[in-house]
């Protein structure tokens, strides 16, 4: 299993300031992979931040910035691509 | 031993957002909204020459979140402290964002002689059909039958008239050069508990195109129909649902008036 996520690195990166989120929901429900999700713990705003992961419900991240436009909050601070 | 991965910003920081933590509702179009306008204006490199002018309203600490130089204007008085600025100093880009209490109540006026007069500014208008801030009364722009504080049997059109489409005001008019309206939020889509991002997207173009059509002179408006889903009562989800049920037929989105054709461009 590690061997294999070693072999084939993340191809795009989210970055998420999970104290500046206030939990809307809105970058879960807008990205087409589902790559995002609400953590089960709380930030210090008691809000459940959205954490990212590489690997989502429906594929992978395209780092299709979806997410970056739709935060009302800048709570996504960064989409990165892997340079080939 | 593996090589180290570089990753490229696709997207980033913008310099014209402060970082400051928003006092707005979780999932607030004002929020996105502040992104698309920080993004626009670094876009054009201007951020040593933007004067935002905040209005009454959500929006009144618009100037705390985007590191601009700013004004805030007197209740609806905005499009007025705009068009001043302007006059001064025609070099500026001035802009200025209003709620539709603000705009299209106290503030019709303002915004309607601005806009007659075609001073180039570019207005903001988001419109959530309610009065958010002072604690949901009725709007001019709250479609019949919305339950707020101040109608709380549904708005009656038989006393209260029909919602004012801001948008339809300033097409009757000769002064605009650029009108647009925006269906901000995410809209649902057929699958359910997947929404599309496209207002964010198409919001930012608006803003790029107004700024264009203002630096060519022009009086530029994008209404952004917009939801305030604590003063609605309901989930945020819902909210955007009820925005797409009702709101979109109510203001149709679209491009109304490109005098200059900077769309496209």
């Amino acid at each position: 299993m590690i061997a294999a996520e070693e072999a084939r690195p993340p191809r795009a990166r989210v970055v998420v300031e999970a104290e500046r989120c206030k939990g809307c929901d809105l970058c879960v429900v807008v990205c087409p992979q589902r790559n995002l999700h609400l953590a089960t713990g709380f930030n210090r705003g008691g809000y459940h931040p959205a954490v990212f992961r590489y690997h989502g419900d429906r594929g992978d991240c395209t780092a299709c910035g979806l997410c970056y436009w739709v935060c009302p909050d800048f709570a996504i601070t960064e989409v990165a691509r892997l340079v080939p | 031993m593996s090589a180290v991965l570089r990753y490229e910003t696709k997207l980033g920081e913008l310099p014209t957002l402060t970082g400051t933590p928003t006092h707005y509702c979780a999932g607030c179009e004002h929020g996105t909204l502040t992104r698309l306008l920080a993004s626009a204006v670094d876009a054009r490199g201007a951020r040593e020459r933007a004067v935002l002018v905040s209005s009454v309203g959500c929006s009144v600490l618009a100037h705390e979140y985007l590191n601009l130089d700013a004004v805030q204007a007197p209740h609806g008085r905005a499009p007025a402290v705009m068009a001043g600025i302007k006059r001064v100093r025609p070099d500026l880009l001035v802009f200025g964002v209003q709620g539709d209490g603000d705009a299209v109540s106290i503030g019709l006026l303002e915004l309607m002689n601005a806009a007659n007069r075609g001073e180039p500014i570019s207005i903001f208008l988001v419109n959530n059909a309610i009065y958010g801030m002072t604690g949901g009364q009725m709007a001019p722009t709250t479609p019949p039958g919305m339950v707020t504080t101040t109608t709380p049997a549904g708005r009656d059109v038989a006393s209260t008239g029909r919602p004012i489409d801001a948008t339809k005001l300033l097409l009757g008019l000769e002064g605009p050069s650029y009108i647009r309206r925006v269906f901000l939020p995410v809209a649902p889509t057929s699958s359910p508990d997947t929404f599309n991002a496209r207002g964010a997207l198409e919001g930012e173009a608006a803003i790029r195109h107004a700024f264009e059509t203002q630096e060519r002179g022009g009086f530029s408006f994008v209404e952004f129909v917009s939801t305030c889903w604590v003063n609605w009562k309901v989930s945020i989800l819902e909210s955007k649902r009820y925005a797409a049920r009702v709101l979109a037929p109510l203001f149709p989105p679209g491009l109304y008036r490109d005098r200059f054709g900077v769309e496209g461009r």
